[in-house]
C-alpha cells in the first residue's frame, strides 16, 4: 500500500507507519463531510416529512428522532417491512419511522400517536449514488 | 481563509467539489467519542456514554439471537427475519439504552456502540 499523503495518529503523528485502526485520519479514506445539520419537528399522527438537501445527488445522511414526545433520540433505520407492518417500535414508544432519499430530498415517513416529535439530521456531501 | 483541504486522487484540490474531497476542515466531520462493546445479558442494557449532550450513536448487534447462522453485525433498529427478536436503541443525556424485545438467554448477543461527539439537539 502506498503511503497516504497525510495521516494523523491517535497520540502521535505516525505517517510513515500506516495502520488502519490506529490513525484518526488517513487521506486514503474519505471522511463524511457534513453539508447540513439541523433540527426539525413533525406534529400529528403521521405522514411524510420532505427535507430538501439541494445536492443534486443522493447523499449519505443520519437521521435521529424521538419515539415519544420530548423523549430520547433514536436512529431512524428502516422500520417498515415489505409486508406493511412497523417492526421496531418498543413497548411505550408512540412513533415508528422510516427514511429514504433521492437526488432532491430526504424523506421521513412516520406514524405516531398524536404529538410533536423532534428530529435531528446530518446530511453529508458524500453521495450514496450520483444518480 | 485558512484550513486543510485534501482531494481525491486525480482531482485538483483548488477546484474540487465537497463530494470529491477526502477531508476539508471547512465541513464538520463526525467524531467518534467512544466505542463500547459487551453482551446483551438483560432485556434493557444501559450504557453510560460520558457525553455532555444527547449524542449521535450507532448500535450494532451480532447474534446468536436464536438463529445459529446469523453471525452478522446488524444496525439497530432491526428485527430478525425468523426469530422474531427486535432491537431498538436510544439515548438521553446520560446513557445509551439497548432494548431487546424479549428477555435474553445465554449465549448472549453481542453489541458494539459507536458514540459520537456530535449532538442530536
Amino acid at each position: 500500500m502506498a503511503l497516504p499523503l497525510f495521516q494523523a495518529g491517535q497520540t502521535v503523528f505516525q505517517a510513515t507507519n500506516p495502520v488502519l485502526e490506529g490513525p484518526f485520519f488517513n487521506s486514503e479514506y474519505p471522511v463524511l463531510k457534513t453539508a447540513t445539520q439541523k433540527a426539525g419537528v413533525v406534529t400529528g399522527t403521521g405522514g411524510t416529512e420532505t427535507i430538501p438537501h439541494k445536492l443534486g445527488y443522493t447523499p449519505q445522511y443520519l437521521l435521529m428522532i424521538e419515539r415519544i414526545p420530548g423523549g430520547r433520540m433514536n436512529l431512524v433505520n428502516n422500520d417498515y417491512d415489505p409486508g406493511g407492518t412497523w417492526v421496531s417500535k418498543d413497548t411505550g414508544d408512540s412513533l415508528d419511522a422510516t427514511t429514504y432519499a433521492d437526488t432532491t430530498n430526504i424523506y421521513l415517513q412516520w406514524s405516531a400517536t398524536s404529538g410533536t416529535y423532534h428530529y435531528y439530521i446530518y446530511i453529508y456531501y458524500d453521495p450514496v449514488s450520483l444518480i | 481563509m485558512s484550513g486543510i483541504k485534501i482531494s481525491k486522487p486525480g482531482i485538483p484540490v483548488e477546484t474540487a467539489q465537497p463530494k470529491d474531497l477526502v477531508f476539508s476542515s471547512e465541513f464538520n466531520a463526525m467524531k467518534v467519542a467512544t466505542e463500547l462493546t459487551g453482551n446483551v445479558s438483560t432485556q434493557t442494557v444501559t450504557i453510560p456514554h460520558g457525553q455532555a449532550t444527547v449524542p449521535v450513536h450507532l448500535v450494532y448487534i451480532k447474534g446468536p439471537y436464536g438463529i445459529a447462522s446469523s453471525q452478522c453485525w446488524l444496525l439497530v433498529p432491526m428485527g430478525t427475519p425468523n426469530g422474531g427478536i427486535f432491537y431498538s436503541a436510544d439515548a438521553d443525556q446520560t446513557n445509551i439504552y439497548i432494548r431487546r424485545s424479549a428477555a435474553p438467554t445465554a449465549p448472549y448477543d453481542s453489541y458494539r456502540v459507536f458514540v459520537f461527539a456530535d449532538p442530536t439537539r
